[in-house]
């Protein structure tokens, strides 16, 4: 025990207290481990396998591709000889390549306009299949279709087929198809443009519900992982919460948002992901049509321009969400 | 005797009144009031209760029909596509018919089930699915609730390893892919096969097993084994999104919850399973769902690694607009897409019902 005179002049015994340190450290120690020990699939897979197939992905973007008759061969650039040196294949998408910054532009307002209206529309309609209600797995099944819809295979089916691409929106109208607007701008503009504020407002509704077979093609995945998070949301708080006398509506803005706000998060992220890599993105269609010419090291430049304005989309994204996001865990 | 007799008492007869009477006026008086007080709140009551039936009733029927026509919208080309897989050659060519086919047949379906080998199809397809489903759920469960609640070196790099794997266009990880798994070597990120000219499995080969010193690597491709691995260690077709969806649920469960346990005496893992784990369910039944439904449909890893040996529901639709001619390749396409579809769907109406509702979170107050 240390015995120490205090400012008063009286011996003061201090306690012990290097053990319950150590305790402590010891178990933020072993706190550690165990965060390596729940990750270790990922750090084997990372390792053992995905680590070499990313190398290698962004590998083909600093060299040329030449394929041989039973596989391919890479050779590398050199400085001083080739133009902007191991970037050469860079200084071809930019130089060459015309339009591919006007694609990303493209893109990525795509992305920002889709967004909203994704995640607004996807919250709505979970909102209505978590509750209660007839012939609810039959709407459930039905609303897991567009998730099946975008992927694989069903995409193949699809493309090429008349009706779908009728059914797609506006597009269809020019090109004959059987649909015409539901809803004409110019009438909902004599309507509303006296009392909305400015016509891009309603531009934007009419656009989405005129594109409404697409948006709610988009919305599959969103309204799966809506529907899991609301019905993980515990009844006894609204019960509480109820007897204290608050309204349906404060409920669903006091207590449905803010225990769903991590889900709401995940589903922004997915809807960027899903708008930018989807199959019908022009960057994608670029990717594909290297791929499809041969030319992996085109395709591996374009695809790392990519990930990296998309991992700087997300990445502002994420600190946004860090911010506003309510985890139970902080209070 | 109501109120309004009271009213009527006149001056006169107030005087007149005992104190005992007084007292027992205003008593009846007080009763009197309070009656009529009640009957007045039983008539607002009836009036919320009418209006709450209302509500009771005519949202859900708003809401069906609202949802309805929005299922109207995500049915209608495929109602469509089913309506062509029934008709006959002679349907085809006749404008009238656009819906009912006037002469209905399951020849297409039986032919497209003939030339795809359906039965085996389905069975294998059903398998791998399964396997690679489970494998998914367990381990973006695992490695979402490790970056939720540890904090540890090179976590963020890791995190941007998940996120990476989402966003990377398939087309550029193709080749790399390919080769490793056709070339697998357990290597350590190529640096081994870099320095020496061999990866580990090389080297084992060369030494142990064949001993001649050459060294061959492991050849996966046309097996099972890419999938499970990339699955197992949530790599597999969109595994960091199952990640990152695991690890923002996680985030939200009270620490107090796992305090609890470790004070109880369970270790990290015993807490982890018998307490964490049952909370994530509904989540977990999704995960399961999308990753099923995609492997399902999934073109991308079967033809990278199933040249020749499995066959997978995407060989349904090749096969089949493969053996069509011409005037039938539409019908065909669309028989395929529905062969495909419809076992899905059915297993969807089964598996949401896993997503159960209401799930208790916590025993935890606020």
């Amino acid at each position: 025990m240390n015995k120490k005179v205090d400012a008063s002049g009286a011996v003061a015994v201090e306690p012990k207290v290097k053990l319950k340190k150590k305790g402590l450290t010891d178990y933020e120690k072993q706190k550690t481990i165990y965060g390596y020990v729940f990750l270790a699939p990922l750090i084997f897979g990372f390792i053992f396998f995905y680590g070499e197939i990313l190398i290698n992905a962004v590998y083909f973007s600093l060299t040329k591709f030449n394929s041989t008759g039973n596989g391919y061969a890479l050779e590398s650039f050199h400085w001083g000889v080739d133009t902007w040196g191991w970037f050469k294949n860079f200084h071809y998408i930019f130089a060459e390549q015309n339009g591919i910054i006007e694609s990303l532009w493209n893109s990525v307002l795509g992305m920002i306009i889709d967004i909203p209206l994704i995640i607004i529309f996807s919250l709505f309609i979970a909102t209505l299949l978590s509750g209660k209600m007839p012939g609810r797995g039959f709407f459930r099944a039905i609303f897991f279709i567009p998730a099946v819809l975008v992927t694989g295979v069903i995409v193949e089916s699809t493309m090429g087929n008349a009706l779908y691409d009728s059914m797609t929106g506006l597009s269809g109208i020019s090109a004959g198809g059987i649909q015409s607007e539901m809803l004409s701008i110019a009438d909902m503009e004599e309507l509303l443009g006296e009392i909305v504020f400015s016509s891009d407002i309603y531009n934007y509704i009419m656009s989405a519900v005129n594109n409404i077979f697409s948006v709610v093609n988009k919305c599959g995945v969103q309204i799966l992982i809506f529907i899991s998070a609301l019905l993980g949301i515990s009844p006894s708080i609204y019960e509480s919460a109820k007897i204290e006398g608050a309204s349906g509506w404060d409920c669903y803005w006091k207590i449905t948002i803010p225990m769903i706000g991590p889900m709401i998060y995940v589903n922004i992220i997915y809807t960027i992901v899903d708008s930018l890599c989807s199959a019908d993105n022009t960057i994608m269609i670029m990717v594909d049509q290297y791929k499809s010419q041969a030319k992996y090291d085109y395709a591996a430049a374009v695809a790392v321009v990519y990930f990296i304005i998309i991992a700087l989309i997300i990445g502002i994204v994420s600190l946004v969400m860090n911010k506003i996001v309510f985890y139970q865990t902080n209070e | 005797m109501t109120n309004i007799e009271y009213a009527e008492l006149t001056q006169e007869q107030l005087e007149n009144m005992t104190d005992e009477e007084i007292a027992e006026y205003n008593q009846q008086r007080k009763k009197a009031l309070e009656d009529l007080k009640f009957e007045e709140i039983q008539k607002k009551s009836k009036a919320a209760n009418r209006y709450a039936k209302f509500k009771k009733t005519a949202f859900p029927i708003v809401k069906v029909i609202f949802l309805l026509e929005l299922s109207f919208i995500i049915l209608f080309p495929l109602i469509s596509q089913l309506c062509s897989t029934f008709m006959s050659v002679s349907d085809l060519s006749d404008p009238t018919v656009e819906f009912i086919p006037m002469s209905p047949t399951i020849e297409h379906y039986q032919n497209v089930m003939t030339i795809s080998d359906y039965w085996t199809t389905l069975l294998m397809t059903v398998v791998i699915c399964l396997i690679v489903a489970v494998c998914t759920m367990y381990s973006a469960s695992l490695i979402g609730y490790g970056f939720a609640k540890f904090n540890f070196k090179g976590k963020n790099f890791l995190f941007l390893l998940v996120i990476i794997t989402i966003i990377i266009p398939p087309a550029t990880i193709l080749l790399p892919m390919f080769t490793k798994f056709r070339f697998f070597d357990f290597d350590f990120l190529g640096l081994i096969k870099l320095f020496t000219g061999k990866g580990i499995y090389q080297w084992i080969d060369a030494l142990l097993i064949s001993g001649d010193g050459v060294g061959e690597a492991l050849k996966l491709t046309n097996s099972i084994w890419p999938l499970i691995l990339l699955s197992i260690t949530g790599f597999g077709f969109r595994g960091g999104l199952f990640i990152f969806l695991m690890r923002q649920f996680y985030r939200g469960v009270p620490n107090e919850l796992s305090e609890a346990s470790y004070v109880d005496g369970a270790g990290v893992f015993r807490t982890y399973f018998s307490v964490i784990h049952p909370l994530g369910k509904s989540l977990r039944v999704t995960i399961f769902l999308l990753s099923f439904s995609w492997q399902w449909t999934d073109t991308f890893y079967s033809g990278m690694f199933f040249s020749t040996s499995y066959e997978v529901m995407a060989n349904v639709l090749t096969k089949a607009q493969g053996a069509a001619e011409t005037s039938l390749s539409n019908v065909y396409t669309n028989t395929a897409t529905m062969l495909i579809l419809i076992p899905l769907l059915i297993i969807f109406a089964f598996g949401q019902n896993l997503m159960a509702e209401g799930i208790e979170r916590s025993g935890i107050v606020g």
